[in-house]
């Protein structure tokens, strides 16, 4: 019987620090730096994979390039395609195991500098939810065995 | 035959009442603890951006590159979780164990027919398995959501790997509690040998440091993922016997040691 505690408390701890983290990773924004420079007529690629949270992207180069952000899931879905020298962008990652393209081409014939600051912000949506079951299922079956150990201490002492 | 199997049915016994005489608050702050902190963003690389690859376009000419250096990121876990066992060894040992001694539990147990040896090795396999378990749960959920999927040989390798610092930690922490008999002692001395010995190591060798303290899972990652996949057979040499000593030798030594001291020289008033 004890051994049934055990499991439970373990399950039920385990879920609640499942939270804790969630709500810890939510509320610190992860930063990322990247700077490229160009050369004439190039095209640079960096292939990310995000977690599901708001990234914000902001772009700062010394002339215009083409700036195009796009994630592939069996074919290409554009989130982002501007020519610009600099903007800031938000974006909803949807799900973690996409492929994100940051796209940024050259077509002038001078070498142009470009910089990339990446914020991640706010709740990953997965972990969210995993951790809103686990809690959920984790609580509800402490309800159960306290309902039950209940029920039969009432049935031996009526005994 | 038969007598291996009593003694075989003893021992799960032993470790079933082992099991339901740990506290739950203490399970609670360790199950708690190791959670947070493998999935701490600062330990955890899953809430960040994970850089798989470039390309680049010029002159007509394309380069591909694929970035594979987030999948040795669990590495980085592991080596984060050492002290962390360190610190949780010491306390589950030192109530489990240590304590034992103090208020005279470990006297009434033994007057029931059951082997010396037995007793304390059920006692570390129970510490061993939560501290394990409760480390290897978060880390397993870490390496998923990098992307590593959960079919793919790498994430069995990594949590095998993981058992090697949780071995370490509570071989210590059973060494001094066995040895020493106090809680106190028992609790505050594990975590600060670890440090200790890292740092006598760090400042002495830096290049030993490295290998025995932040390549070494890397290296027998590598080499196990090898081996499996019979990629080729890996080379024995020195730093595999440096690694060999360190990590497996010495726990499993510390761990008969106090085995036969506590079965054979132990006095217990």
């Amino acid at each position: 019987m004890r051994l049934i505690k055990l499991v439970i408390v373990f399950f039920l701890t385990f879920s609640i620090s499942l939270g804790v983290a969630t709500v810890i990773r939510g509320l610190i924004p992860e930063e990322l730096t990247s700077g490229i420079t160009l050369l004439p007529y190039e095209s640079y690629t960096a292939i990310y994979r995000w977690p599901p949270r708001f990234v914000r992207i902001e772009l700062r180069s010394s002339d215009k390039i083409i700036f195009q952000i796009y994630y592939t899931n069996h074919e290409n879905h554009t989130i982002i395609e501007k020519y610009t020298d600099r903007g800031l962008f938000t974006i909803n990652v949807r799900q973690r195991r996409l492929n994100y393209y940051i796209l940024m081409q050259n077509t002038l014939n001078k070498s142009v500098n470009v910089n990339l600051y990446i914020t991640f912000y706010g709740f990953e949506k997965d972990f969210v939810h995993l951790s809103i079951i686990l809690n959920t299922l984790s609580i509800s079956i402490s309800f159960v065995y306290v309902y039950l150990s209940i029920k039969r201490s009432n049935i031996e002492s009526q005994d | 035959m038969l007598r291996l199997k009593a003694t075989f049915r003893k021992f799960i016994t032993l470790l079933a009442w082992e099991l339901e005489e740990i506290p739950y608050l203490l399970l609670g702050t360790i199950v708690f603890s190791t959670t947070i902190y493998v999935l701490y963003p600062g330990v955890s690389h899953s809430a960040g951006s994970l850089r798989i690859g470039e390309l680049i376009e010029r002159d007509s000419l394309k380069f591909k590159a694929s970035i594979q250096d987030y999948l040795f990121y669990p590495s980085l876990i592991i080596d984060a979780i050492e002290p962390l066992a360190a610190f949780l060894a010491g306390i589950l040992f030192a109530t489990n164990v240590a304590r034992t001694f103090e208020n005279k539990e470990l006297q009434t147990l033994l007057t029931c027919p059951v082997k010396r040896t037995h007793v304390i090795l059920s006692k570390f396999c129970v510490n061993y398995s939560i501290l394990y378990i409760s480390s290897a749960i978060p880390f397993l959920l870490d390496m998923i959501l990098l992307g590593i999927s959960s079919l793919s040989l790498d994430i069995y390798i990594w949590l095998l790997i993981l058992a090697f610092p949780i071995l370490f930690a509570c071989s210590l922490a059973i060494f001094i509690s066995v040895t020493l008999k106090m809680s106190a002692f028992s609790a505050v001395l594990p975590p600060l040998i670890y440090f200790g010995l890292s740092k006598a190591l760090d400042t002495s060798s830096e290049k030993t440091y490295m290998l025995l303290y932040s390549k070494w899972d890397e290296k027998l990652f590598k080499a196990i993922q090898d081996w499996i996949t019979l990629q080729s057979v890996p080379q024995i040499g020195v730093e595999f016997l440096y690694i060999f000593l360190y990590r497996f030798l010495l726990p499993v030594l510390l761990l008969a040691f106090s085995v036969i001291y506590f079965d054979k020289i132990l006095q217990l008033d």
